[in-house]
């Protein structure tokens, strides 16, 4: 079995685990609903991660099913995922969302403070946005450590 | 960085999506490839190379001076 004949079976694994995961929280959700009547509970906690992950179940299958009928198709499905240049496009644009967020969620978080005049301290909302801004900064200091130790 | 993907490629009468099917990777990376806009990572161009039978360094011209620039 060559790499490319690998990846495509690994997506279609991955599909019908995500489909399965997401046929798991939504029926969960359902039952939530029907038999405790939301008491305590809120059922979308379950169903929208549910209706979430089925839909990418969905998508992957979709897409990689169909191309398995074909399999030149498939082939090329799966060189274009694991193709280099793609992948140096997806982790120049990861970056440049990255900084994006930094940015915009920096300066929300000054201007909000700004805007209730240093009152602003401990309150939930403050406290969300504070890490908005840094828990994606440790995150990454984090990730560099770990691949500095890998590569 | 120069190459002569394309010349070597309409040599053996391939087109863009053959050769790509052959090295494993998207049309639009050949396409980048041929007009200069993206470089190999040493991995594809010694597969590459390989595919046509010629070391590297006459598919991949590098121009100190250019790349210094």
């Amino acid at each position: 079995m060559n790499k490319q004949t690998r990846a495509y079976l690994n997506h279609i694994r991955l599909g019908w685990i995500l489909l399965a995961a997401g046929a798991l929280f939504f029926g969960g959700g359902v039952l939530i609903r029907l038999l405790a009547g939301g008491a305590g509970v809120n059922p979308k906690w379950f169903e929208t991660p549910g209706i979430f992950l089925g839909g990418w179940g969905i998508i992957l299958l979709a897409r990689y099913l169909l191309a398995g009928a074909n399999l030149q198709a498939a082939r090329r499905l799966a060189a274009e995922e694991s193709d280099e240049r793609s992948r140096a496009l997806r982790v120049r644009a990861g970056n440049v969302a990255f900084t994006f967020w930094i940015v915009f969620a920096s300066l929300a978080l000054v201007g909000y403070s700004l805007l209730s005049m240093g009152e602003a301290g401990f309150d939930e909302l403050w406290l969300y946005m504070a890490l908005a801004v840094i828990l994606p900064g440790v995150i990454y200091t984090f990730s560099l450590l770990w691949l500095n130790t890998r590569h | 960085m120069k190459n002569r993907l394309e010349e070597l490629r309409s040599k053996l009468g391939w087109t863009q999506q053959e050769l790509a099917d052959r090295a494993g990777v998207s049309r639009q990376t050949i396409i980048s490839l041929e007009s200069g806009r993206y470089n190999p990572s040493i991995l594809l161009a010694f597969r590459l190379a390989r595919l046509f039978g010629e070391p590297i360094e006459s598919i991949f011209i590098y121009d100190e001076e250019v790349e210094y620039e």
